[in-house]
């Protein structure tokens, strides 16, 4: 039981072994990926489907290309807007869990309101937000904000709830004030739950950001998307879609990132959990 | 060893403590009554008795969470709340904290009680680390440890303020039996390092005999001292102290208070 940790007894796995099951992860996908593409291509072309109903893959590429650099301005316009929901979710959700997590009442008085926001389909307000904000950024923001901002702040409130009974008996004995039990013990506790949160909300700020250019924009792939299908441009659409899945797909790996990199213990503690 | 008499207040006492809390349906319950308990200076007392005879709330009292109902609760004269720095508490779980590597865990009533750990805290609880075979192990994760390592850990943890007494609330319920007879040696080993007063609450009555100078027999509803027994087993006890007649004698008399009232389970307490 005692002895000294580090010493090797099994063989080290081979180079080639560590490489085989390293790629793994990305080669099996990948190829899947390629796969369907190619199928995707197939059929198009040996069943003569056209453009407008479903364009092969090479179609999408052409009509993205023939945009050219005027693509990037609404990439960046939909990734801005994104990324302004996002933070302000992340602004609003943490502290309002913190208060919400301490305070019973505040609970209590705060969560039919809560609730309401999110019984209500954002889609159905937007417009009217856009009268009350004006069509510009803020109005996006605050769309993107109220579709992601709901799971972090239950993800967050969750986690701050859920520390265990004898950790919290622990840091009761402790004599811990109000912060440091907080920035000590609840909030590392919640963690893992803060980051489900954070992977929703990601996801959800993408969803947000292409409803709000719907609504109101001149430029970003969701404007594209409407743009492109009033002039029955389908594969400049399907373009469109495609850059909002890798754009998604980026975003969500960039916060298992940080989860990975700043919260290894987190990460942990999930992978522990699902087996 | 007995209630030291004299000069000297007792490390811990308890005295005419009654604690009534109220339930979720409204009506008052009644944990403790007219609970009197003096442990002295670097004392082992064990509570034990079935569930729900208060041997936890009488745990709760002595670290000052709860105030008693009735009554006085004091560490060496003095009332509890303006002692808390001379009370470690150890729970049936570990509960380190996942990210936090050992080391640190034992740190964290320093860091709480502080704000900083300095150089001086970090030796300390590296030797107290050291003491319970743990050395190697400080700068792993609590994971990576043994349920009887993490509460080797736990125990450090409630040192490392070096209180005089160790409150431990059924500490090695959580473990396999083989585990949990390794700890009571190893505990008893580090009594007999850093000599605290220690109040051991457990539903073991072997182990309570074992670790044991006195053992307080409770009973529940409202809890109250139902016998004290001493144990006049030498010192340092080790795996023959359970064969010796002493040993036998203590802990057919503990369960016979236990199971006294019903005679067929008093049978089948003699029987075993």
């Amino acid at each position: 039981m005692d002895a000294t940790p580090n010493a090797p007894l099994l063989p080290q796995p081979s180079r080639a072994q560590r490489l085989w099951r390293s790629g793994q992860g990305v080669a099996v996908p990948a190829v899947t990926l390629v796969l369907f593409v190619l199928l995707w291509e197939g059929v198009v072309r040996a069943f003569g489907i056209p453009p407008y109903l479903l364009p092969a893959p090479s179609r999408v590429a052409t009509e993205l290309d023939k945009l050219g650099v005027q693509l990037w301005p609404n990439v960046g316009a939909t990734l801005l807007t994104v990324l302004a929901g996002f933070l302000v979710s992340v602004a609003v959700s943490l502290p309002l869990a913190v208060v919400l997590a301490a305070s019973p009442f505040v609970a209590r008085a705060v969560y039919p309101l809560l609730l309401i926001t999110q019984s209500t389909p954002i889609v159905a307000i937007a417009p009217i937000l856009v009268v009350m904000l004006g069509t510009g950024q803020l109005s996006r923001a605050t769309i993107t904000f109220l579709i992601a901002f709901f799971p972090l702040l239950v993800g967050t409130v969750t986690g701050l709830l859920s520390t265990p009974r004898d950790t919290v008996e622990l840091s009761r004995v402790l004599r811990t004030s109000f912060l440091q039990d907080l920035w000590m013990i609840r909030l590392p506790a919640a963690v893992p739950f803060v980051f489900s949160g954070l992977k929703v909300a990601i996801s959800l700020s993408v969803i947000g950001a292409v409803v709000a250019e719907f609504v109101t924009a001149n430029k970003g792939l969701g404007y594209l998307i409407t743009q492109s299908t009033a002039f029955f441009n389908v594969p400049l659409a399907f373009g469109a879609v495609i850059l909002l899945s890798l754009m998604g797909v980026t975003l969500f790996q960039a916060v298992v990132l940080v989860e990975r990199v700043f919260f290894p213990w987190s990460a942990q503690a999930e992978r522990l959990a699902r087996e | 060893m007995s209630v030291a008499a004299g000069a000297s207040p007792p490390s811990l006492h308890l005295d005419g403590v009654w604690q009534a809390f109220r339930s979720a349906d409204g009506s008052e319950v009644l944990a403790l009554r007219d609970f009197s308990l003096s442990v002295a200076e670097g004392e082992f007392v064990s509570l034990v008795g079935p569930s729900g005879c208060g041997k936890s709330t009488a745990l709760r009292l002595i670290t000052g969470l709860v105030a008693p109902t009735r009554g006085t609760a004091a560490i060496r004269g003095l009332p509890v709340r303006e002692q808390l720095d001379e009370v470690g508490m150890v729970f049936q779980r570990a509960t380190l904290l996942h990210w936090l590597s050992i080391e640190d865990n034992v740190l964290l009533p320093v860091r709480v009680r502080r704000g900083r750990v300095g150089p001086a805290d970090r030796q300390r609880a590296r030797e107290l680390l050291e003491l319970v075979r743990l050395g190697p192990f400080a700068s792993k994760l609590p994971h990576e440890l043994s349920g009887g390592m993490q509460q080797r850990a736990a125990i450090c943890r409630a040192l490392v303020l070096d209180p005089s007494i160790l409150l431990m609330d059924e500490p090695f319920g959580a473990l396999d039996a083989l585990t949990r007879e390794e700890m009571c040696f190893e505990l008893l080993r580090l009594w007999s390092e850093k000599r605290k007063t220690i109040l051991f609450v457990t539903h073991s009555v072997p182990e309570a005999v074992l670790l044991s100078d006195r053992v307080v027999v409770m009973a529940p509803r409202p809890g109250r001292t139902a016998a004290v027994e001493t144990v006049a087993l030498p010192r340092p006890r080790t795996l023959q102290s359970m064969g010796q007649p002493e040993f036998q004698a203590r802990t057919q008399a503990i369960r016979q208070v236990i199971y006294g009232r019903d005679p067929e389970r008093a049978a089948a307490a003699a029987a075993l």
